[in-house]
């Protein structure tokens, strides 16, 4: 999986669409990729994957690990069943739910996990240039899930394939 | 240190009902309404790094971000012109020729050093400004083409700090405004004293002793980067943070921290249920 993930929130209540199927789905989504508000959205850029995979026991399974941490990223309900494309969609609850245990993590636990990566099969890079990127792509991550937690807003997860 | 800013051209009907919610107190309206035409309006101009040029440059000639306000708080600046004084805007800016504006900015824009060792972000270079002055000037000409009124739109510089108080429960809780990146962004000054040549102690010294370059910061944790120790730190006062870089025992690199991320460490520091008020 090679694409871009964003996370974009958006305000309760909006998103019936996502229900609707694929097709209106991705119209949702792309209404909030149109609107590119900065300040409700996070790029995790490609450290998705890595991101996932520390938080969700070594692999990109979408069953991998527990809640709440494997639902930063992949958890939650999945909007979109086609394979080029990911919407998972998170309410304002799982958000919280989320940002409370993502909350507790330490750089040291994050540490431990990505250089293990390798053992669970991911080829990525796994030096510390890459686990400074990953990191710090957490960190805004988190922060972005502070933030939206704070405002009771729910959340898509979206990444190409 | 400057904020962006935006413009958004309204009609008469959109100010008035602007100016109705701000008379009657009701500025979270306001603002909410303000924030969706600065990200979704078909008539709007976002200015950022340009806009303080811009502005010094026009300061004896035609004043810019004036207009009657339309909120109340002081961590927003919204004003609105009229549709007359819109026109009077375009008809000034329409003059301003290059040459002039060139020279304007040459006597007032040339910035002093920073001793410390973050400075402020480049100062723009003169084509870049007057692309932006000249897309200003091209906004105002098309709002005073269709009579429209004028939004102006920035963050101000004034810090809302949390506060306590008793909730309905009985019980206290934090009264946090909602996240403004303007809020978590360091500011410059506080930085001017810190060393760019590595200092002269060693790095806990620094950290640590009365005399310490960083001894008037707080230590708030501890990371690797690059395979090396950095250690972040905030100061009294303000909810802003930097990275310290430990460069073989001596003050490395002062990196500031992203202002989202810094909103994450002042809300760790929050001992109460939190309320977010807009």
């Amino acid at each position: 999986m090679g694409g871009l993930g964003v996370h974009f929130s958006f305000p309760a209540g909006q998103g019936g669409q996502l229900r609707d199927g694929d097709r209106a789905s991705l119209a949702f989504v792309e209404e909030l990729k149109e609107r590119w508000d900065t300040y409700y959205l996070q790029q995790t850029d490609k450290a998705w994957d890595p991101i996932h995979r520390c938080l969700a026991g070594g692999t990109l399974a979408w069953a991998g690990g527990d809640w709440p941490l494997n639902g930063a990223i992949l958890g939650g309900e999945p909007m979109y069943l086609g394979s080029d494309y990911i919407i998972m969609f998170l309410d304002d609850h799982d958000v919280a739910e989320i940002a409370d245990a993502l909350d507790e993590l330490t750089q040291p636990w994050f540490r431990d996990r990505f250089f293990a990566l390798p053992a669970h099969g991911y080829q990525g890079h796994t030096d510390e240039a890459a686990f400074d990127d990953t990191w710090h792509r957490f960190e805004l991550m988190r922060a972005f899930f502070r933030k939206t937690a704070d405002e009771g807003r729910p959340m898509v997860f979206t990444a190409d394939q | 240190m400057s904020y962006p800013v935006t413009h958004v051209a309204l009609t008469a009907e959109e100010a008035s009902l602007l100016r109705r919610w701000h008379a009657s107190g009701d500025d979270a309206t306001v603002l909410a309404r303000v924030r969706d035409l600065a990200i979704s309006s078909a008539e709007r101009l976002s200015i950022d790094q340009a806009w303080e040029p811009i502005r010094r440059c026009m300061v004896g000639y035609h004043p810019l971000g004036a207009g009657q306000s339309v909120f109340g708080r002081r961590d927003y600046v919204i004003t609105l012109l009229d549709a007359g004084e819109a026109a009077t805007t375009a008809a000034a800016l329409a003059e301003v020729s290059q040459a002039w504006l060139r020279e304007r900015f040459e006597q007032r824009m040339t910035p002093p050093r920073n001793p410390g060792p973050v400075q402020p972000g480049r100062t723009a270079d003169f084509g870049a400004v007057w692309a932006c002055f000249a897309r200003l000037a091209g906004f105002f000409a098309r709002a005073s083409r269709a009579r429209r009124c004028v939004l102006f739109f920035t963050a101000s510089r004034y810090w809302r700090p949390p506060r306590l108080e008793t909730g309905p429960d009985g019980r206290t809780r934090v009264v946090r405004p909602a996240y403004r990146p303007e809020d978590y962004t360091v500011d410059p000054n506080s930085l001017r004293s810190l060393p760019a040549d590595g200092g002269s102690w060693p790095f806990e010294a620094e950290l640590a002793e009365r005399d310490g370059v960083l001894y008037s910061w707080t230590e708030v944790g501890r990371f690797i980067r690059g395979g090396r120790t950095w250690v972040r730190m905030t100061i009294s006062d303000a909810e802003y943070y930097i990275d310290v870089e430990n460069a073989e025992d001596r003050i490395g690199r002062i990196e500031c921290v992203d202002p989202l991320v810094a909103y994450w460490l002042a809300r760790r520091t929050d001992k109460h249920p939190v309320v977010l008020a807009d």
